[in-house]
């Protein structure tokens, strides 16, 4: 987990001074700021821009993870107030959805509203297959 | 219409559960979650169904995605083996005639307009 951070014992933004070690206070309590100094060379910059990277990569593989082999576990996660390890569940709906209609319409040169059509068909088993001609041109 | 419908599912979730004072929000989550494994599904299956000797293999959608419904709502719900079929049973088929009825209509009203 262990992001490198430039921290200060004082918050560079309102001055508050934190009441515990620099290393614990990752954001300031009393305006948010997050403790780290970015007045720093360019090179640590962009090498914390790649660990974001991966950062949110573990993130995305363990919610990944959860939603194929453990059915159910985010949601309870998500009751039992441990959101902050896992994807937010909005963002993982528009990012999955958003991939699944990009594929569709790729792979066959369909349209959107196609593949749309095509998802609905196969989501309930061929029940809608008997309206599928309506509006077909 | 299974995006458009997405909340509308998590509502029937919430009816089914409300008396064990889950929250809308909960379900809400729990239908996000639930879609978002269908899409995830649907995509797997239907880049399967593309190779020629694979076709029938989008058949399975539904059962795979009743199966994780009801590994999801004993899950996350912890009802009894019968209790959570039954309601497995009810909601999806709520939600699959919801989708198919929005279909109709708004083919319909395509129609119409046309």
């Amino acid at each position: 987990m262990g992001k490198k951070r430039f921290k200060s014992q004082r918050c560079l933004n309102c001055g508050a001074e934190f009441s515990v070690k620099p290393e614990l206070a990752s954001f300031c309590p009393a305006c948010g700021q997050e403790n780290h100094d970015l007045n720093i060379p360019l090179r640590h910059l962009l090498a914390e821009a790649v660990e974001t990277v991966f950062h949110f990569d573990t993130k995305s593989i363990r919610t990944l993870q959860a939603l194929v082999l453990k059915p159910g576990l985010l949601t309870s996660e998500f009751i039992r107030g441990r959101r902050a390890r896992y994807v937010t569940p909005i963002r993982l709906y528009i990012f999955i959805s958003f991939l699944f209609f990009l594929l569709l319409s790729f792979s066959s040169g369909r349209t959107v509203e196609r593949a749309e059509v095509e998802a609905d068909r196969t989501a309930t088993g061929g029940f809608s297959i008997t309206f599928y001609g309506i509006n077909s041109n | 219409m299974v995006f458009v419908l997405m909340p509308f599912f998590g509502y029937l979730v919430y009816l089914f559960h409300r008396k064990q004072h889950h929250r809308f929000i909960g379900t809400l989550v729990f239908s996000l979650h639930f879609h978002s494994f269908a899409f995830l599904a649907l995509t797997l299956l239907l880049l399967l169904g593309r190779v020629p000797f694979l076709a029938p293999v989008t058949i399975l959608a539904p059962i795979v995605l009743a199966i994780y419904l009801f590994i999801c709502l004993r899950s996350v719900y912890g009802q009894s083996r019968i209790s959570t079929l039954f309601k497995t049973i009810i909601i999806g088929g709520l939600h699959v005639v919801s989708v198919a009825l929005l279909f109709l209509l708004t083919a319909f009203a395509s129609v119409v307009a046309f």
